[in-house]
């Protein structure tokens, strides 16, 4: 609980004396009169009222005999009637009941700080109530992030102040030139950037013009003066906000460091510095220096890789023009020797999107706003420029369609690839790959698949859904859905030939509030089955269906007609070569591998009356929109025993080999093909069962029960 | 003769066609046939059924086969015939080819994926029943209740719900006494939902109320008003007691608990039979050879034994070795209501549901 106290001219107040005095407050007689005369409160309040660069407002934080003081000074100057104005509101309370973060912040809000009262229009006496310290921390609460994006702005200054503070820790410093505003945010971003090395109170004012007054005790106390004053230097620092006389040090380089991750990185990036893996301030205090440098050490060559990366990259090579390709890219406008500080201060990347793995090169990466492409209609990309697009609806709209080109940090990726936005700034996305050999149905189930989503297949389960890059899902849908769709049977795919593998579609899902992207690979079985470093999406891949092709898993009758004459007749008991080959290809940190799985037995409408496909491909979940994981689990049962039963068990390794797997019977046509046509049209069954379990094995539904599928 | 419809693939010789098919064996065949005029439409089913002549060595079938439909109806069309061939082969497969009851109708082949998808049956020649309303002998009626319910307790065995036994599904040959059911495009298995309402009249109040799983006892409600209405000559109501059916003191005694609202309340096709003094031709029950078991139980082996090697969170606990649930301690209710037993009595196991291929079938 802190008191009041309203400082404003009166010709009697409280104290009995004409003047600037205490007219109003929560205090007793006694408390205020030992205030008033025995601290230098009535000295800060009425300090240098009158001086031409008295700004409307000022802040002072005290450290007296009697505890802690606040002070927020109100000057007015009214022209008219040729008045001045000083008037004060000050909060007092025992020493630290007011820490200097929240003293900068209320006195930063002015009069919306909560809590505030105008000190002109208070009635005067002993009537007023004590302030509660939870208006303090709302104050926090209201201001710190203006004040942040404010501290970031400051870079240089930061720079020589944090410097000089680090030169001398317990120094009384004086800031000039700088305007009390300034002052606010400089000292916000101060006690972010040495709270964890110089832990302790320090007392500040905001605004004054004479540095010679002695301060009460030997806590650090910085003040801000408009310029210097004509007195000598006393017992304080000046530090020259402008750089001029500031020596350049090993403190001058940290401070440097420390402001650019503080500007570049926003908040959470140099709240990781000060706290990953150990909370500097728990480390002991001559050791915190030496620790906060190392790792900026070991952020800095991250860093400098991407710089470097990202100025070759996008600068025209003119050496090597002719040698190469046209660079697909103009030349960057902005001149490379721009400082480095109003580089960073722009702060591309957000440190708060998520650091998603490049699917092409396995890099981690992070969106960055000035690295953006937009794509013509002959695919080339072209670079754009959205920081000048500030309009939310309009950025939004031509956000959506645009590109990252992926800075590949680790360098050893030679062609430029680019990611849709949408692919990067949500959640770190899902990434689905269909695994099984050539003709085993992959195409016709993801297309099946696709079309059921963008019919509307996952709204019951309570997820919307929209496409990652537009153009992408627009194409897919016409060179894979809709000839489908017409009864046409799809091309094989295609193998890629050293071309970087692209997901086929993806797609952004939303549910109960979260949006992730979710994207499907689908690449042939012959590339998968050979491996080779193009598939090295898999190693980024979140979950995988397994496409089983009873035609050539199940020796049935039925099935006989549809097989071959050239085929391995044994090869069906190898199971399928593409399953061994991923699942040899993925790193194992467990005896299991933890990726969840969906088996699906595709084409089962050709199997559609052999028990028990029979009993499953026409049915339908008797509460449809809801996960049942006593359903999957008794699918996956009945999966299990057919191929079991029908000697195909080399095609359950991957139930073997991951933890957390579910296996369906599925159709992606309903039919079966006559001469590359389905003359009655497709009829899917069952298609999206497997995305749905991955869904719930994710955790991307929002249902009870969702732990228990494929456990 | 002549008769051939022009729909029907590519004429060989005059009123002479090939017909390929997969029989119940899942093997094609492709036969000369020729085809026999359509039947006379019945009203409500959307079906076209001719008669099939194999002419290599001279058997009947009856193909039915979708007609010309628009787009709405023929996809209702379709899940109807999809059901029919899927039930049938399931009855084939359960009772195999010697087993298969008569009264029973019989898959002979089928076509799903081509242009007209059909499904040929053994032809059985049977008027429906609802042609002898009303006009049976005493000893007759007796034969068709009995004929009845013993169909009614093979599909129960097969684990096969008919779902629309009406007077025309049920087929009586006077002279043969034969029963004959036949009409399965509504009918699911025993525990799965049911795919659609058969005629409403003679359906059960249970699939009247709406979707819900099929239960063989439904059939029974329906065998029995179909059983009232053929024999007594009477009108039933639609799911209510047939008016009239207490002053039948014959039939009064045999369906006692048949009308029951609540299925599990109503007495098995068993006990009919045991009424009528007919022998339950699955008295010791019919023991099947699972072909899926094995793999079944490979599944929760393999389950268990990925649960031991890496736990995670939401698995259920080990059966057996893991922590018990801690006996409940029942304490006397203020009231003094005496506690309800620990363990509440478990209900007999019905006579007549048996696991048969396809999912265990919940209760």
């Amino acid at each position: 609980m802190l008191h009041q106290i309203v400082y404003r001219w009166d010709p009697d107040g409280l104290v009995g004396r004409r003047g600037i005095v205490p007219v109003a407050t929560s205090l007793g007689r006694d408390e205020l009169f030992g205030w008033h005369s025995r601290t230098r409160l009535a000295e800060a309040v009425t300090m240098d009222y009158g001086d031409p660069a008295c700004p409307a407002s000022s802040v002072c934080l005290l450290d007296t005999p009697l505890g802690v003081a606040l002070v927020r000074r109100a000057f007015t100057a009214d022209a008219r009637r040729q008045r001045l104005n000083n008037s004060a509101h000050v909060l007092v309370g025992p020493r630290d009941s007011i820490a200097p973060f929240d003293a900068i912040a209320w006195g930063s809000l002015d009069a919306s700080a909560p809590g505030a009262l105008d000190p002109d229009r208070v009635p005067a006496g002993y009537g007023l109530r004590p302030l509660a310290d939870e208006r303090l921390a709302e104050a926090f609460e209201l201001a710190a992030g203006g004040l942040h994006e404010r501290a970031r702005r400051l870079g240089d200054p930061l720079e020589v102040f944090t410097a000089a503070v680090l030169r001398r820790p317990r120094a009384r410093v004086a800031l000039l030139p700088a305007s009390a505003e300034d002052g606010t945010a400089l000292l916000w971003g101060l006690q972010h950037l040495l709270t964890a090395l110089l832990p302790g109170p320090w007392t500040f004012s905001t605004f004054e013009i004479d540095d010679t007054a002695p301060d009460p005790k030997g806590a650090p106390r910085f003040v801000t003066l408009p310029r210097t004053p004509a007195a000598g230097p006393g017992t304080r620092v000046r530090v020259d906000l402008t750089g001029r006389d500031e020596p350049f040090d090993t403190h001058r380089e940290l401070a440097r460091r420390m402001v650019k991750h503080y500007v570049g990185e926003g908040w959470a990036g140099f709240h990781r510095l000060l706290n990953t893996p150990t909370e500097v301030h728990t480390l002991p205090e001559a050791n915190r220096v030496a620790e906060i440098r190392s790792r900026l050490d070991a952020l800095g060559v991250r860093q400098e890789t991407r710089t470097r990366r990202a100025t070759t990259g996008v600068r025209a090579e003119p050496p090597e023009a002719g040698t190469r390709e046209m660079p697909r890219v103009p030349p960057r406008t902005a001149p490379a020797a721009a400082p480095p500080a109003a580089a960073a201060a722009t702060g591309p990347i957000d440190p708060n999107r998520p650091e998603v793995r490049c699917p092409y090169c396995l890099d981690l990466i992070r969106w960055n706003e000035n690295d953006l492409y937009e794509r013509d209609d002959r695919l080339r990309y072209e670079r754009v420029d959205l920081s000048t697009v500030t309009d939310p609806v309009k950025r939004y709209d031509r956000m959506r369609a645009t590109f990252m080109r992926c800075p590949n940090p680790a360098g050893d990726e030679d062609r430029e690839h680019y990611l849709p936005t949408n692919y990067l700034i949500h959640e770190p996305p899902l990434v689905i790959g269909l695994i099984g050999d050539g003709l085993s149905g992959k195409t016709h189930l993801l297309a099946a698949m696709i079309a059921e989503i963008d019919a509307g297949g996952l709204r019951p389960y309570g997820v919307t859904h929209l496409p990652v890059d537009p153009e992408q899902h627009l194409d897919y849908l016409r060179n894979r859905v809709d000839p489908l769709r017409r009864g046409t049977m799809l091309a094989t795919t295609v193998n890629h030939q050293g071309n970087l593998v692209e997901f086929a579609d993806a797609l952004l899902l939303r549910t109960a509030g979260r949006t992730r992207p979710i994207a499907f690979f689908d690449v042939s079985g012959e590339d998968l089955a050979r491996g080779g470093r193009e598939m090295q999406f898999l190693a980024a891949a979140d979950a995988f269906v397994f496409v089983v092709d009873p035609v050539v898993a199940v020796d049935l009758p039925e099935l006989r007609r549809l097989t071959g004459d050239g085929e391995d007749p044994f090869g069906a008991y190898r199971g399928d070569r593409t399953f061994a080959a991923v699942m040899d290809r993925l790193p194992r940190e467990a005896e299991l591998l933890a990726q969840p799985v969906a088996v699906a037995v595709t084409k089962s409408d050709l199997i559609r009356f052999e028990p028990p496909v029979d009993a499953w491909l026409g049915s339908h979940p008797p509460r449809p929109g809801r996960v049942d994981p006593a359903r999957m689990d008794a699918e996956s049962r009945d999966v299990y025993s057919f191929l079991y039963a029908h000697d195909a068990v080399a095609w359950l390794s991957p139930f073997e080999e991951f933890r957390r797997c579910t296996m369906h019977f599925v159709s992606a046509t309903g039919a079966r093909d006559r001469d590359g046509r389905f003359p009655g049209g497709i009829r899917p069954r069952r298609v999206l069962e497997p995305v749905v379990s991955i869904l719930a094995m994710c955790d991307m539904l929002d249902q009870a029960g969702v732990e228990r599928v494929g456990v | 003769m002549g008769l051939v419809s022009p729909a029907a693939g590519r004429p060989g010789e005059a009123g002479e066609e090939k017909l390929g098919y997969t029989d119940p064996e899942g093997r094609s065949v492709e036969r000369r046939v020729e085809f026999g005029p359509d039947h006379p439409p019945v009203p409500g089913r959307l079906f076209r059924v001719r008669d099939v002549r194999d002419l290599e060595d001279g058997s009947t079938f009856v193909q039915k086969r979708l007609g010309a439909l628009d787009a709405r109806r023929r996809a209702g069309a379709e899940a109807g015939l999809e059901t029919e061939i899927r039930v049938l082969l399931r009855l084939a497969r359960t009772f195999g080819p010697h087993d298969h009851p008569r009264e029973l109708a019989r898959i002979a082949g089928h076509d799903f994926d081509g242009v007209e998808p059909f499904l040929l049956l053994e032809s059985v020649p049977c008027p429906p029943a609802e042609d002898v309303v009303g006009k049976l002998l005493t000893e007759e009626q007796d034969a068709f209740r009995r004929a009845l319910f013993r169909t009614v307790r093979h599909l129960e065995t097969a684990g096969v719900v008919h779902g629309d036994l009406t007077p025309t599904s049920v087929r009586w040959q006077r002279e043969q006494r034969r029963l004959y059911v036949a009409d399965f495009d509504h009918a699911a298995l025993a525990g799965e939902p049911r795919s659609s309402l058969g005629t409403a009249l003679w359906a059960a109040p249970g699939p009247l109320r709406g979707p819900g799983p099929a239960d063989p006892r439904d059939d029974l409600w329906s065998a029995a008003q179909v059983a009232y209405h053929v024999t007594i000559g009477r009108p039933v109501r639609q799911g209510m007691v047939p008016a009239g059916v207490e002053s039948q003191g014959l039939l009064y005694d045999l369906f006692q608990g048949v009308f029951e609202v609540d299925p599990q309340r109503r007495p098995g096709a068993a006990e009919l039979l045991r009424r009528l003094a007919e022998p339950d031709p699955y008295v010791q029950g019919h023991a099947q050879y699972d072909p899926l078991a094995e793999g079944r139980r490979g599944y929760e082996a393999a389950l268990q034994r990925k649960r031991r090697r890496m736990p995670v969170q939401g698995q259920p606990p080990p059966s057996g070795t893991g922590p018990e649930t801690p006996p409940t301690v029942h304490l006397p209710p203020p009231g003094g209501i005496p506690p309800k037993p620990a363990n509440p009595p478990v209900p007999e196991p019905r006579p007549g549901r048996f696991r048969l291929f396809g999912k265990n079938q919940p209760s």
